[in-house]
């Protein structure tokens, strides 16, 4: 379904990526571990085509599309969704057109109807329920005076209003309580079916005991340095990157 | 006719002596008395002053050559079928039109006007003779203003003059549209005034709009007087072609306890002012001066604001916003003034500027000129372009470039339009936002 190979890409003209190889196969989640500064956001950016981000070599074909021809809003409609690290207020955007214009681009681009007024209401009324996120907040403007946690659960929410079929989960968890956690991890897990799958990038093992991955790799200094499946996950949450000979440069 | 004592010299100004001269009885209420000596009056004053020239203080950013040199006709008779005024027209709202500057009661809407609410165009209120129902004409506008107040009071042909009873408030919007139409290159001198009686309350919208192409000049002046208590709100949408000249002048006067609200949305004409120059006269008194400009290609628009905190207790608060697209201009000079005596002021004021393009250009110049001490005073100003991080947010969930920068300029907008009142004129500004938005053009040059 994915597959990335000997990715280069320079931000700011500074390389971050140096050759990365990943095969990510339908229904797979596949995690993403690794230091700080080890690339992990610029793979996620490059993958949703971020201005800025510049891919110097290699290659990513996503269901036999070649996704670096493609704008942003053409990869979301080709099914990829990056779940932001800090998704971003934008005041006097109402959240619910913006669900409502993003869902119906969305469905334009793969040919299908847009979805009726009525047939929205009900069906974010019933995600947000799923997700326990009051729904009082989607009358305020995109992400605006939401709490950390409900800005994630808003990310949560679009990605299951979109079915994706390849979620980008960038740091999800970071700074989640463990209620927020669960129903983040709900919301993702409730979206697995053989025909989607997801990339969780995670700088802690703590999210990958309620999102179950089936191969976990380790990212350091722009390549994959040890690929494994969960143990690999739970190894280095009590040995540290350390193990792998690399150094954590985050003050833990 | 009186004429000035000192030669004349300024050719503008000789110019304008010469048409003021021709016309004599033309002009209306010129078998008036009192109507003549206003004119010869304001001739004199206009006469001393002259135009401004850019070395004005007020007239900083505006240059008015280009007027000074543009050719232009005499009012022209045209015929308008009425339906091509309906996109222009509100819902439901008592409606006075105006064709190249000429009240036409046919295409007006003005049957069974409340009790308490009085309209006549101004040329008829001048033929009428009676000079109560023209009370208060002149006595708000500052002749001797920098700018056209003074050529518009020696000149002042058609307008609308609207007047409130005490204790009466008008449900309905009341409308008055300035229609130029197609090729009409006229220079207009209109004179509006609408008085609020006491603890009355009215909405007034001004639209001026062009039926195809036109190069006139629009040179419009209101005079606006709230008694106490009154509520009036005012609202100005310039949409004129963008070959034409517009300079707008709204002088008031807010009363004790009244409330007077402004909002001028001004996307028309390649030179266009909108000038507001107010004074809060008795306590508590309340004034909320709102804008946006919507300007391309190389339209100027300057919004001018002057208020002034004449006593203690009274509130203003102005919030002007600008998109500015291609190679436009925009102006914002801000004065709040606070006299020495009028403690417990509360004065804000921001202006925000939203550049499409690298190319446009946009000057600002908030001012507070405070003599009290015991005041509450605040103001901004902000030039930026679009939200990098939020576009591409908007483009990861699948929506267009385009559609997203059309999102994000509605957003800068929204602001000022969702805090409107829920009546037939949020949903008129709405569309004209985004009928503009439509024909945005920069967004490869702005990236």
């Amino acid at each position: 379904m994915l597959s990335i190979k000997n990715l280069h890409a320079t931000v700011h003209g500074k390389e971050i990526l140096r050759g990365v190889d990943l095969e990510i196969g339908a229904g797979e989640v596949h995690a993403i571990m690794g230091p700080n500064g080890s690339g992990k956001s610029t793979l996620s950016y490059v993958l949703s085509g971020r201005e800025g981000y510049d891919v110097t070599d290699g290659e990513i074909i996503y269901n036999d599309k070649n996704l670096l021809e493609l704008d942003v809003h053409e990869r979301a409609g080709e099914g990829v969704f990056l779940a932001f690290q800090y998704p971003v207020e934008i005041p006097g955007v109402s959240s619910m057109s913006f669900l409502r214009t993003s869902l119906n681009s969305i469905r334009r681009y793969r040919g299908e109807e847009e979805i009726s007024a009525v047939d929205f209401l009900k069906l974010v009324r019933a995600t947000a329920k799923s997700l326990e996120m009051d729904d009082k907040l989607l009358q305020r403007p995109v992400n605006v005076g939401f709490s950390g946690g409900e800005k994630k659960r808003n990310e949560v929410l679009q990605m299951s209003l979109l079915e994706p079929s390849l979620a980008v989960l960038d740091e999800t968890d970071s700074g989640l309580d463990i209620d927020a956690l669960k129903a983040v991890a709900d919301g993702v897990n409730a979206l697995r079916a053989p025909d989607r799958s997801a990339l969780v990038i995670t700088h802690y093992q703590r999210l990958l005991s309620y999102i179950v991955p089936d191969f976990v790799h380790v990212l350091a200094q722009g390549k994959i340095a040890a690929t494994g499946d969960k143990e690999l996950a739970l190894e280095l949450e009590k040995n540290g990157y350390a193990m792998l000979g690399l150094e954590d440069t985050e003050a833990a | 006719m009186t004429s000035s004592v000192q030669p004349l010299t300024d050719p503008v100004i000789v110019k304008y002596h010469e048409q003021y001269a021709a016309l004599g009885t033309q002009l209306p209420g010129s078998e008036q008395g009192w109507v003549t000596s206003l004119r010869d009056q304001a001739m004199l004053v206009a006469a001393r002053i002259g135009l401004p020239t850019r070395r004005v203080e007020t007239w900083k950013y505006t240059d008015l050559r280009p007027i000074h040199r543009a050719e232009f006709s005499a009012v022209v008779a045209s015929d308008v079928a009425a339906p091509q005024l309906d996109p222009y027209k509100l819902d439901d709202a008592l409606i006075a039109v105006f064709v190249n500057g000429c009240f036409v009661p046919a295409l007006s809407q003005l049957e069974n006007l409340p009790e308490g609410l009085e309209f006549l165009s101004l040329a008829d209120a001048f033929a009428s003779g009676v000079k109560e129902s023209l009370e208060g004409l002149g006595d708000v506008v500052e002749l001797e203003q920098p700018g056209y107040a003074a050529l518009n009071t020696v000149l002042m042909q058609d307008g609308g003059v609207c007047r409130i009873a005490d204790n009466v408030s008008v449900e309905k919007p009341v409308q008055f549209i300035f229609v130029s139409t197609e090729n009409s290159s006229a220079e207009l001198h209109l004179r509006n005034l609408i008085v609020a009686g006491v603890n009355s309350k009215a909405t007034v919208m001004q639209s001026f709009v062009s039926l195809g192409a036109s190069s006139g000049f629009s040179d419009v002046v209101t005079e606006v007087i709230l008694g106490q208590g009154a509520n009036l709100r005012h609202v100005t949408h310039q949409d004129q072609s963008a070959t034409a000249w517009h300079i707008g002048l709204i002088a008031a006067r807010v009363g004790r306890d009244a409330q007077f609200d402004s909002f001028v949305l001004s996307s028309g004409a390649r030179l266009a002012r909108n000038e507001i120059r107010l004074r809060l006269d008795g306590e508590g008194a309340d004034c909320s001066l709102n804008g946006i400009a919507l300007v391309r290609d190389r339209q100027h628009c300057d919004n001018t604001t002057d208020v002034d905190h004449a006593i203690s207790h009274c509130h203003s608060s102005q919030i002007y916003k600008n998109v500015l697209d291609n190679r436009a201009h925009t102006v914002f000079q801000g004065r709040v003034h606070v006299a020495p005596d009028a403690q417990k002021t509360d004065a804000h004021q921001m202006n925000r500027n939203l550049l499409l393009s690298r190319n446009a250009h946009a000057d600002s110049k908030p001012e507070l000129i405070i003599h009290a001490d015991d005041v509450k005073c605040s103001h901004g100003a902000t030039v930026g372009d679009l939200d990098q991080e939020a576009l591409f947010y908007l483009q990861s969930r699948g929506i267009d470039p385009e559609t997203a920068r059309n999102m994000m300029v509605h957003a800068f907008a929204a602001e000022l339009l969702e805090a409107l009142p829920e009546d037939s004129i949020r949903p008129y500004l709405e569309n004209a936002v985004s009928s503009w938005l439509e024909n945005i053009v920069s967004v490869e040059e702005a990236a």
